[in-house]
């Protein structure tokens, strides 16, 4: 049963289910590319799923057959470099609350493209229907995919495949999306997706969470640093325990990876 | 022909062969599970290992049908955190003296779980039986896997994998590690097993432990750092024969990398 229908705005729908935030990306007549309003909603709503007691991960889907084309090119004139760098702070700030915070779950269905790709990217665990495709078509209107995408990319999927879709802008389609790590698992169809997603959900919420946070922050971050600072860090992780307050205990661990 | 059969205490048996430390987990009717004795003196031999002149490197195996199944939750009460602290400690240096000492060869018997798995991944080269799998079953305990495994883990098999290991206690059999890059071969059986490991021990001890010493700092410690200071780090590796005394070398090179 889904509970609090809240509204963020246009373009994004929203519910809880197994006290996860299920945020539906509903821009259909436009392939679910995004505007800079459907943007600001999408923040508004990642941003109350972290801050809500209640809710102890995102679920990040879509409507229709496709994930996200990315950026509207249709609304934002590629050629205006502040247009475009507002649109690019706005994503780059989504893709932070996703990546710095709670367990979130990207359930894919259709084509994704752009910054689909790259709010995909930030979340734990990816599972697609088996007729998507994924691809980073931003060279072909000369625009530099700096939301953070290339951070991210090269950390996931390293850095010969991260040229590949963003140099050579090569389409990815799901067998390869998993063995390159893209993705976690394909499924059938819609209703088999939303069924992965939220038997993922469940298995999430029913752990610790201070344990299970500490271990996403170390998952992200640790890889890029040095052996022994990494080590140092992991133990803050692991020293959870000690702390009395697990929510200040969390934040805390957070702004050390900030 | 095996010599040296030395004792470190009970649950570790020990032998050296091809000049390479063999140390097997004996702790057959607790599927090789990990207590703090145990720990404690697998430590032991492998800092004997590291120290002893004659020996040039490590084979990690098991006794029986599992390689381990990580930490002794019947023998190690969950819920106390200090005598986890103790374990975790030991198990930390040991992964430590792996990942920065002579070359290891893991030779995985059986089920590898926890502790297990980071003993795996410390080792520079992991043969497998097509039996065995891999777990990291801590979330469901409510326990964060805190000996440094998730700084090893996210180097070795990347951020995707070890989020599915670490936060959704996915079971990995021998054919997916192998591909995901948790080991190196698989072989048939046990005698298989142990037959791999010591050729690839002869491989090893027949070449320049020098430049092979220091090959193995620059593997695991350059992929962290910038471009430049990591080919200033690996600039020294490289300059190896002008140093006289090359065990006062690599250990040079091994504190740069602390």
């Amino acid at each position: 049963m889904s509970s609090n229908n809240l509204q963020f705005g246009e373009f994004i729908d929203f519910i809880v289910k197994k006290r996860f935030g299920i945020i539906v990306l509903n821009r259909i007549h436009r392939s679910n590319a995004f505007d800079i309003k459907q943007f600001l909603n999408l923040k508004k709503a990642v941003k109350y799923c972290q801050t809500e007691e209640k809710i102890r991960g995102l679920i990040l889907t879509n409507k229709g057959n496709s994930f996200s084309t990315g950026v509207d090119l249709g609304d934002i004139n590629g050629s205006d470099h502040e247009a475009v760098k507002y649109l690019e702070g706005i994503a780059a700030d989504i893709c932070k609350l996703i990546y710095n915070g709670k367990p979130a779950i990207c359930a894919i269905n259709g084509r994704t493209m752009g910054e689909g790709v790259v709010f995909s990217v930030c979340c734990d665990y990816r599972i697609a229907t088996k007729e998507s495709f994924f691809q980073m078509p931003e060279i072909f209107s000369g625009i530099f995919t700096g939301t953070g995408c290339l951070v991210l990319f090269s950390k996931i999927i390293g850095i010969p495949w991260t040229k590949k879709m963003c140099m050579l802008s090569e389409r990815i389609g799901v067998g390869k999306a998993l063995k390159i790590g893209l993705i976690d698992q394909i499924v059938n169809n819609e209703e088999d997706l939303m069924n992965a997603a939220l038997s993922k959900a469940k298995f999430i919420f029913t752990k610790n969470q201070s344990v299970l946070n500490a271990i996403k922050l170390c998952c992200n971050h640790l890889a890029d640093k040095p052996y022994n600072q990494a080590y140092e860090l992991e133990k803050i992780g692991s020293a959870w325990y000690e702390f009395e307050d697990k929510e200040k205990y969390i934040k805390q661990f957070r702004n050390q990876f900030e | 022909m095996p010599s040296g059969n030395l004792k470190f205490g009970n649950f570790i048996d020990f032998s050296i062969q091809k000049k390479f430390g063999i140390i097997k987990l004996n702790r057959e009717h607790r599927g090789n599970a990990i207590t703090t004795e145990m720990a404690k003196n697998l430590k032991k031999a492998i800092e004997f290992c590291q120290n002893s002149e004659r020996i040039r490197g490590i084979i990690l195996t098991g006794n029986g049908s599992s390689f381990t199944t990580g930490m002794d939750i019947d023998a190690i009460d969950g819920s106390d955190h200090k005598a986890i602290k103790e374990y975790e400690k030991t198990a930390a240096s040991i992964q430590e003296l792996f990942y920065y000492g002579k070359p290891v060869i893991c030779a995985i018997n059986g089920k590898a779980m926890g502790d297990g798995v980071a003993y795996a991944l410390c080792s520079d080269y992991r043969i497998a039986v097509k039996e065995c799998f891999f777990m990291m079953p801590e979330v469901t305990l409510g326990v964060f896997p805190g000996t440094g495994i998730i700084v090893l883990m996210t180097r070795v098999i990347g951020i995707p994998w070890t989020k599915k290991m670490l936060m959704f206690a996915e079971r990995v059999s021998a054919e997916k590690a192998l591909e995901i890059g948790l080991i190196d071969q698989i072989v048939e059986n046990q005698e298989e097993l142990m037959k791999t490991a010591m050729d690839k021990a002869k491989f090893l001890f027949t070449k320049n432990q020098t430049v092979l010493n220091a090959i193995k700092l620059c593997s695991n410690h350059l992929a962290d750092k910038p471009y430049n200071e990591a080919y200033e780090l690996e600039k020294i590796g490289s300059a190896w024969y002008e140093y006289e005394d090359k065990n006062q070398y690599i250990k040079y090179l091994r504190e740069k990398f602390h």
